[in-house]
């Protein structure tokens, strides 16, 4: 896992989060907890957005999250797996296509992580988020020991 | 003449599940497994109740996610008993109940934030995750926060 292809592939930087009362990840023994990162994408799926859009929204957080994880442990070859996601899609209406948005989040952790990228996943539907981003996710990361 | 409710009914009594005895039961203060307490999610109950950016202001907002804050550290009291035994916070999970088109969620979740912190110092502030609702139980409450955290063995 080479995390600078990350970052040629995207110009996403990583969130600034000191100062905030807030704190982008905390460890406990080999488990990384990872706050909700946001998209950078702003808007609201069905009314202002389509799934391929927020598909690319859902990217954009990985990346975020990336960053944020190299900012952390430094080495990306000391993740272990990932655990467990919460996808969630700024949506209102009649939209449920959540899963398929969210799938831009995973395809990119497994497209660099593959089989160590693959994650349990819930994705859902909020009819708001932070600064109405089109598209937050949090996640729980296993280290090495 | 026996409806299906009843049939239903007589096939649970004959597995002898204690079902009744738990009616409403399934909902504990918190749960713990080795060093890590996960508590439920707790609202502001009649506190604030209703929408941030309808009949709710961002401070109302705030001051219903500072009164779950304190909601959670009385748990935390009556589980631990004593408060020195919390560690680390280490996730928290936010529902904040808001108008359609009501953005700034991390202004009213601060009211939870800012109180672990002030509380809890370093070990206080943590990471967390922000959702907006339109509905949430008790006469429709202001927010509901859950928390994973870590303590002292």
């Amino acid at each position: 896992m080479d995390i600078e292809k990350v970052y040629a592939i995207s110009d996403i930087p990583p969130v600034d989060r000191r100062g905030r009362g807030v704190l982008a990840c905390r460890r406990y023994k080999n488990l990384l907890f990872l706050s909700g990162h946001c998209s950078q994408t702003l808007g609201k799926a069905s009314t202002q957005l389509d799934t391929q859009t927020i598909y690319e929204a859902a990217r954009e957080v990985a990346f975020s999250m990336l960053a944020t994880l190299k900012d952390e442990i430094g080495n990306m070859d000391r993740i272990e797996y990932f655990v467990k996601a919460l996808g969630i899609i700024n949506s209102g209406g009649e939209y449920s296509d959540m899963p398929a948005a969210v799938n831009g989040f995973s395809d990119t952790l497994t497209a660099y992580f593959g089989s160590r990228g693959q994650h349990a996943r819930a994705a859902m539907g909020a009819p708001g988020l932070p600064g109405n981003a089109a598209v937050l996710a949090d996640m729980i990361v296993k280290l090495r020991e | 003449m026996k409806t299906r409710e009843d049939t239903a009914r007589n096939r649970l009594n004959k597995l002898e599940v204690p079902i009744d005895a738990y009616r409403g039961k399934g909902l504990v203060t918190a749960r713990q497994v080795g060093n890590l307490l996960f508590l439920s999610g707790y609202g502001a109950d009649t506190y604030r109740q209703g929408r941030i950016g309808e009949n709710l202001t961002i401070d109302d907002g705030y001051e219903a996610c500072r009164y779950i804050a304190m909601r959670h550290i009385a748990a935390l009291i009556d589980e631990l008993g004593d408060l020195s035994r919390v560690d680390e916070l280490l996730r928290a999970f936010g529902f904040i109940n808001i108008a359609e088109g009501f953005t700034e969620l991390d202004r009213v979740f601060d009211g939870y934030s800012d109180l672990m912190a002030t509380v809890f110092g370093k070990r206080g502030v943590c990471p967390r995750t922000i959702m907006g609702t339109h509905s949430l139980p008790v006469g429709n409450t202001a927010a509901e926060i859950e928390l994973i955290l870590s303590i002292k063995p």
